[in-house]
């Protein structure tokens, strides 16, 4: 890290351990995507919605049906203090996202951004998003389930600013290792796959699809009435269907490269697809969404685990 | 701040800084002996001022019809600069100061289209601060909603583009860009070729980003 030494002449004196500044490789331009995507929350949770009661109360508050006890007090609790104490609440939210954002964006700081981000990305899935409802049976991946904010968090594990010795097969393997990295894709895609087969919404994908067209452009609601008519009766089997998938996708880590990077393209495509049918592009148009929900997230996983060329540095761009 | 119009005073206040900065660089950058991008510091002027009149109505200095002009004519060169500069170093190449590619262009093209697009859908009308910040699609414009959405992106993307290089400036490596004999704009060894405070430039540019994405998110 280097700091500005007011009054130095740093023209006749530049410091001998200073690395000259490089410009991001593929680890580093997947770390600035995870601050993007923060950025975008930020700018997300300024819009007005997010400064009225009706954000603690009505948006946050419910989350806690379904859950236990133990953790839904606390989310009943602070929605209710959210609620009450809307602008100063949403104005802190604003604050601590764009300081993760710049965190992680700036070089100096990124390691401590990528904790913080960590620790937040926990805090809101529980108080903000009840767990993303896994624990209710009425979550869905195909819209958004287990919640993005806890993919953020994943994400800031897999993309931390670690040096492991040897060559990195793919960037989340340099923080982690790559069988660590692997064991963290599975469990993911296999939670998508097991949430699909058992929780009860992905059942009935025609109101669940149908319940997201009120408030979206006039093109988004007609894709999701003609998706709606076309998923109608078929609910168990699309629940099958969408666990199979997902399940392939968790195995295919394993195998051999050419097959797991094959693998690794259709969980990008299926990544896109769900955005777009399942989750609305995130919802983004209703005035009321947080975060682009969790195809943009699983898209950067993704890319996260898509292999480095032979010779291409393992490292990350060095803080400067 | 107790109250959200607050924010868009904030705001208000962080763009008239940024027009009145970047106003200052143009003017001083010669007898500073230094050089920039002067549409772009030009552009920065421009949009800052709009957007201070946009968020804070008595900051309003021109009617809607001529800053519509400004920022279509804007629009024109910057995609003008993208063209010719693709033309002649490559969509991969740098200019000369090795600082700056094509995006460079593509990003003020977007931020001009941005400021278009926000007074064709309405925003400015000052109608959004009486009723408190509930601004929404402008009639006619929920389907194009998507417009706004990729502007947000690209502010967004460009904001920690800037961020990261922000640490290219810094003085220890100024000074190792100017004893490596880097032709570097950043570095270019202390003499008349330095770009003037390039991290003030690059923090005005990012506080834009972040104001123009507000704004825009206003519309979606």
């Amino acid at each position: 890290m280097v700091t500005e030494a007011p009054g130095a002449d740093p023209v006749q004196h530049p410091s001998s351990s200073v690395e000259p500044w490089a410009p991001p490789d593929r680890c580093r331009a997947l770390q600035l995507v995870l601050a993007g995507l923060w950025f975008l929350d930020a700018v997300l949770q300024l819009q007005p919605f997010m400064f009225t009661k009706s954000f603690g109360l009505l948006m946050l508050g419910p989350t806690a049906a379904g859950n236990p006890g133990l953790l839904a007090h606390p989310i009943t609790d602070v929605s209710r203090s959210i609620g009450h104490h809307s602008v100063g609440a949403d104005t802190a939210f604003v604050v601590v996202q764009f300081v993760i954002a710049f965190g992680i964006a700036y070089r100096p700081t990124v390691r401590v951004a990528l904790a913080g981000s960590i620790v937040w990305s926990v805090l809101v899935w529980w108080l903000g998003e009840g767990l993303g409802r896994v624990l209710t049976g009425a979550a869905s991946p195909l819209t958004g389930s287990p919640g993005a904010v806890v993919l953020y968090g994943v994400l800031a594990v897999l993309l931390w600013s670690a040096d492991r010795p040897g060559p990195a097969p793919f960037p989340a393997a340099r923080a982690v290792g790559g069988n660590a990295a692997k064991a963290i894709w599975i469990a993911i895609w296999a939670a998508l796959a097991a949430t699909a087969l058992f929780g009860s919404a992905t059942r009935h994908p025609r109101s669940l699809l149908s319940s997201m067209i009120a408030g979206e452009p006039g093109w988004l609601a007609s894709l999701d009435r003609h998706a709606a008519n076309l998923v109608a009766g078929h609910g168990p089997g699309l629940a099958v269907a969408a666990a199979a998938v997902f399940g392939c996708i968790a195995a295919g880590v394993l195998a051999p490269p050419n097959v797991s990077r094959a693998v690794i393209a259709v969980a990008a495509v299926v990544a896109v697809a769900v955005w777009v049918v399942g989750e609305n592009l995130g919802q983004l148009f209703s005035g009321s969404a947080t975060d682009p929900n969790t195809g943009p997230i699983l898209l950067l996983l993704a890319a996260a685990y898509w292999p480095l060329r032979q010779g291409a540095p393992a490292t990350v761009t060095r803080a400067v | 701040m107790s109250d959200p119009v607050a924010i868009l005073d904030l705001f208000a206040a962080v763009m008239l800084a940024v027009a009145v900065y970047c106003a200052a660089r143009v003017i001083l950058v010669r007898r500073m002996h230094r050089t920039l991008h002067y549409d772009v510091n030009a552009a920065h002027v421009l949009m800052g001022t709009a957007m201070a009149g946009m968020l804070a109505p008595s900051l309003k200095v021109l009617p809607n019809p001529a800053w519509e002009t400004v920022f279509s004519v804007l629009a024109l060169w910057f995609a003008w600069r993208s063209v010719t500069f693709i033309a002649r170093r490559g969509v991969t190449g740098r200019s000369p100061d090795r600082v700056h590619g094509v995006s460079h262009y593509l990003t003020h093209l977007v931020m001009s289209c941005s400021m278009l697009y926000m007074y064709l859908a309405g925003v400015p009308a000052s109608a959004e601060r009486v009723v408190g910040m509930t601004m929404g699609p402008a009639p006619g414009t929920s389907d194009f909603v998507a417009l706004p959405l990729f502007f947000i992106v690209v502010l967004c993307a460009s904001a920690v583009w800037h961020i990261d290089a922000l640490g290219r400036f810094t003085p220890d490596q100024v000074a190792l860009a100017s004893v490596g004999g880097e032709a570097s704009g950043a570095g270019g060894g202390g003499g008349e070729g330095r770009w003037l405070a390039p991290r003030l430039e690059m923090g005005s540019h990012i506080a834009m980003c972040a104001a123009m994405a507000f704004m825009l998110a206003l519309l979606l």
